[in-house]
């Protein structure tokens, strides 16, 4: 601090100000109470003669008094004993808490000995509590001092804490709308392409040899392959970062959206999917249950033989705390030699199938963010592939 | 019926160019004029610079607004449109972006609607038709004063 004789300002420190407001306030308190006729000094000689001959009132005041005092410091105590006990792990510092309680009930004792000792002159005990109070309260006072660098260094972690939590949010957010942006902007020219394209052929068709009009053609499916990559790019960018909110939810309901989804493909390979109406409520995110059921199902309709017809059945099998869906289909099947590598990023067990081998790579992100499992195996049936999906249940 | 002129503002050329195939390809009512920025947008709905010759750019019936263009974008133009309440022909927005923020704020800046440009041809052909049959043949224009 600067020498106050020097700093011309020391009058308006905050030191000087509070002793002024506390002395003001204690002597405006003396004269009310004076003029209120409130007695504040007792005429008398000796202090304590109080205790048994003269004033009564000035002796149950003070019983009353030390009564309450004593009941309040128990309470006190007590809660805080409670708070320590019952957070254990989250308080730091719960010996200086336990050193403070004790300090606490000591000194409630110290007022309830004020009151007995009005009644029976049990002098020497009332000493001795005074002296473990003063001891606890010693021993808490040295123990405080070490602590105040330590509570305000907690301060200042916690709040670098959500200081980056936020700074995460905000970098999360940003590289979201980066994604979209770029996602936009490279579809932008492949819509192009497509339109062009499908005008060409339309527009001359009488003059394009037939030649020229499959060019043309591949050149437009080339595009729009582009197309479905980046989109399930963005999907598996979207999956990996979104925020989860884990709740309950009802197998059902996201079976049933999801096939709803995928009506146009269903009703143009006429396709059956057969979902079982007890499928469990289980612990996960809703919009990656439907992102993976959605990609399983489709898969399920797309990697089909030409001329057969699609068939997925859904099944559950139940343990104690979790439960497995299996998703069996009657397609093509997955080669053993790919079993291992199918949830990889551009992976394609069958290229001759239209697909961008994203698909299981985001439902595997998926099943990962909902601390899940999934495996691939052979459908029973020896035709297809079943699809084991594990994950928590909810009684 | 006399043909509806149409104000598109779009900045890519090939949207643009495909956008007038449609409209020309399935037959309908529709005059379309283009500007390729917000700029141009607000300046040809004023009438001013080089569109002050209503003969040649008449005065649209309907707005098809695209968001991303540079310089001045389609949010500006709706902003501009909401503080102008004269400007009363109804905007449809055509933007591929589905993003919920850009969707949101469209309709808080006044827009009648909001369209995700189709991918497909044959849907972008089914937009320009629906697009005719509600704005042009049912809905009732508001005229300016």
């Amino acid at each position: 601090m600067n020498g106050a004789a020097t700093n011309p300002t020391w009058f308006l420190s905050p030191l000087f100000r509070w002793s002024v407001g506390i002395l003001t306030t204690a002597i405006l308190g003396v004269i009310a109470f004076q003029a209120l006729n409130i007695p504040i000094f007792s005429p008398v000689g000796m202090p304590h003669e109080y205790c048994y001959l003269n004033e009564g009132r000035l002796v149950w005041l003070n019983v009353v008094a030390d009564l309450a005092i004593g009941i309040s410091y128990v309470s006190i105590s007590a809660t805080l004993a409670v708070l320590v006990y019952r957070a254990s792990k989250g308080i730091p510092f719960n010996g200086v808490f336990l050193a403070f309680g004790l300090f606490i009930v000591s000194c409630g004792m110290t007022h309830f000995m004020e009151v007995w000792v009005v009644w029976r002159p049990m002098y020497w005990l009332a000493a001795y509590i005074k002296v473990f109070t003063g001891l606890a309260s010693a021993a808490t006072a040295i123990a405080l001092f070490p602590l105040v660098p330590k509570v305000f260094s907690l301060i200042e972690s916690a709040r670098q804490g959500d200081q980056r939590r936020i700074e995460i949010e905000q970098l999360n957010q940003e590289l979201e709308r980066f994604n979209y942006s770029v996602a936009h902007d490279l579809r932008t020219p492949l819509r192009g392409i497509v339109g062009l394209g499908n005008a060409l052929r339309e527009d001359f068709a009488d003059q394009l040899p037939p030649r020229a009009k499959e060019y043309v053609l591949r050149m437009e499916d080339s595009a729009a392959r582009m197309n479905s990559l980046i989109s399930d790019l963005l999907r598996y960018a979207t999956v990996g970062r979104q925020e989860i909110a884990l709740g309950d939810v009802a197998l059902n309901d996201i079976v049933e959206r999801a096939k709803a989804s995928l009506e146009t493909e269903i009703s143009e390979r006429k396709a059956t999917i057969e979902i079982p109406s007890s499928l469990p409520v289980v612990q996960g995110d809703p919009t990656l249950l439907l992102v993976i059921f959605q990609n399983l199902l489709s898969n399920g309709i797309k990697f089909v033989a030409k001329d057969v017809n699609p068939k997925i059945e859904i099944t559950a099998s139940f343990e104690s705390s979790h439960v497995s869906i299996f998703v069996t289909d009657n397609g093509i099947g997955v080669p053993l030699a790919n079993r291992q590598q199918i949830f990889g990023m551009f992976e394609r067990a069958h290229p001759e199938f239209a697909g961008t081998g994203i698909g299981l790579a985001i439902v595997h992100r998926a099943v990962e963010r909902l601390h899940g499992e999934i495996k691939v195996m052979e459908a029973p049936s020896g035709q297809g592939t079943r699809f084991a999906l594990r994950l928590p249940m909810v009684h | 019926m006399a043909n509806r002129v149409l104000l598109v503002a779009e900045d890519d050329t090939v949207d643009a160019m495909l956008l007038e195939r449609a409209i020309v390809k399935c037959g309908v009512p529709i005059s379309m004029k283009r500007v390729e920025n917000g700029d141009e947008a607000i300046q040809y709905l004023r009438g001013e610079g080089c569109y002050a010759d209503r003969k040649q750019f008449p005065y649209p019936e309907l707005i098809l607004l695209d968001l991303k263009m540079p310089r001045v974008d389609g949010f500006a133009v709706l902003k501009w449109r909401q503080q102008n309440r004269h400007v009363r022909q109804p905007v449809v927005v055509f933007s591929s972006s589905s993003l919920q923020q850009d969707i949101d704020q469209a309709y808080a800046l006044g827009a009648s609607s909001f369209v995700v440009k189709p991918e497909a041809p044959d849907r972008l052909e089914k937009m320009v038709r629906a697009l005719s049959t509600w704005w042009a043949d049912f809905n009732v224009v508001h005229s300016p004063n």
